[in-house]
């Protein structure tokens, strides 16, 4: 596999992208135009980025192989979206193995395919859903929110909820406080438990 | 902000390396640290701690004995943990800070020896406004470093055990969203001789430097990776 974009690497997370000790690999490339999004590096052109392959992105992180295997840890794909990179995560487990723990940090806004693909590797998702009215999501993500839903209902059937976390922000100039109530409201008929709800700071 | 948040992250992993020698006998002493300036919550003496476990444990495993590491730590005061956030009532946190991007560039650059032209990592990289410092970071194992600033005129001043101190003047203009540095060529001050560095709380000094040898060629001999 060639090397693939990511805008960067961020090491010693503790408990912001999952369990115990995480590495944060951002790759380049996102399907959505959020307005207020926080790393739009993603969204411009990828030259001059770093560019690893699986083996090469193993060799560069397992120098925390120890906290990760310690502490339940191990590498959290964000960015942009890991999900367009599915090859690159399942061809990374087979190298890592068991003892590390991948977490994807998601919008869903893939191919279903993708989702199973990412499944099979992936132990623990973060879904970023963002929004459950679709002309909300449209105004803010220029995306289709019915994919997204769907993919979720897929994902939590497949992996339990307790392996998905749902992110539901408060967006401001976009949504309210009653619509991340219908959100929250949705995702616990879905049978989703684990709802992480904030707000943007925008500055 | 950063230097706390970094002094935060040390404590936690420096928790997780005494835990992984204790529960395998290790002799492991962690002397208390005594840096003030910004913390990325690992330095050159952290590093070589982890890499001092995994020798150890290697070793253990090399004498059949068991090396015990999987899941040591999970009960550890690791805090924030988004799995275990669930929806109580209205709750909002403020977690997320959402900025206007072109506001801010990343300045960007590597460091390397003077002589060797070898990369250094884990430098210090500070960045001063008006006697100040405003920012701050370090450089990663290629020698990289990549710091978020809003514009301005800044003073980088870059800096490392065994080198002199380096300073310039470095400008970050309006609409871009990075500006990167020419190669920053640190040169090696004879007065701090790496062969003086004694690592405390070790029975045994990690890098044992010969004179024709420099750290670099010596981290490379140690083992980077054990298999459980």
């Amino acid at each position: 596999m060639e090397g693939v974009p990511f805008i960067g690497i961020d090491r010693h997370r503790l408990g912001i992208d999952g369990v115990g000790v995480t590495t944060l690999a951002a790759f380049h490339g996102c399907p959505l135009r959020c307005k207020y999004c926080l790393n739009r590096r993603c969204l411009e052109s990828s030259e001059g980025l770093p560019r690893y392959t699986p083996q090469q992105l193993y060799n560069y992180v397992g120098v925390d192989n120890l906290y990760f295997i310690a502490t339940g840890g191990g590498v959290c794909f964000g960015g942009g979206e890991p999900l367009l990179r599915v090859d690159f995560l399942t061809e990374f487990k087979e190298l890592c193995g068991k003892g590390w723990n991948l977490t994807a940090e998601t919008s869903l806004q893939v191919p279903r395919e993708a989702v199973e693909q990412a499944a099979k590797v992936v132990g623990d998702f973060i879904v970023d859903i963002k929004e459950s009215n679709s002309d909300i999501y449209r105004a803010y993500t220029g995306g289709d929110a019915q994919r997204a839903w769907d993919n979720l209902k897929w994902l939590i059937h497949k992996m339990g909820p307790e392996h998905v976390i749902v992110r539901v922000p408060l967006i401001p100039d976009f949504n309210t406080e009653n619509d991340c109530d219908s959100t929250v409201e949705r995702l616990m008929k879905m049978g989703v438990t684990h709802i992480d709800r904030f707000t943007y700071r925008v500055k | 902000m950063i230097m706390n948040r970094g002094k935060d992250i040390c404590k936690e992993l420096k928790a997780v390396r005494r835990q992984i020698a204790e529960e395998n006998g290790i002799d492991l002493e962690i002397p208390e640290c005594t840096y003030k300036g910004p913390c990325k919550g690992t330095c050159p003496r952290c590093e070589s701690e982890v890499r001092f476990l995994e020798d150890a444990l290697a070793k253990r495993i090399k004498l059949g004995k068991v090396a015990t590491v999987a899941g040591l730590a999970l009960t550890l005061g690791i805090s924030g943990n988004a799995a275990a956030q669930t929806v109580t009532g209205n709750e909002n946190r403020d977690t997320v800070a959402v900025s206007q991007p072109q506001c801010y560039a990343r300045l960007e650059g590597v460091v390397k020896d003077s002589i060797t032209k070898e990369v250094l990592p884990f430098v210090n990289i500070m960045i001063m406004k008006d006697g100040k410092q405003v920012n701050g970071g370090m450089t990663d194992f290629d020698g990289l470093y990549s710091i978020r600033m809003v514009p301005g005129e800044y003073q980088l001043v870059v800096g490392t055990y065994s080198y002199f101190r380096y300073e310039k003047t470095v400008i970050v203009p309006k609409g871009k969203n990075r500006v990167e540095q020419p190669d920053i060529l640190l040169r090696s001050n004879p007065d701090h001789n790496m062969e003086d560095v004694l690592i405390y709380g070790m029975s045994v000094p990690i890098f044992d430097i010969s004179p024709e040898g420099t750290i670099n060629t010596e981290i490379q001999n140690v083992p980077l990776r054990i298999q459980y």
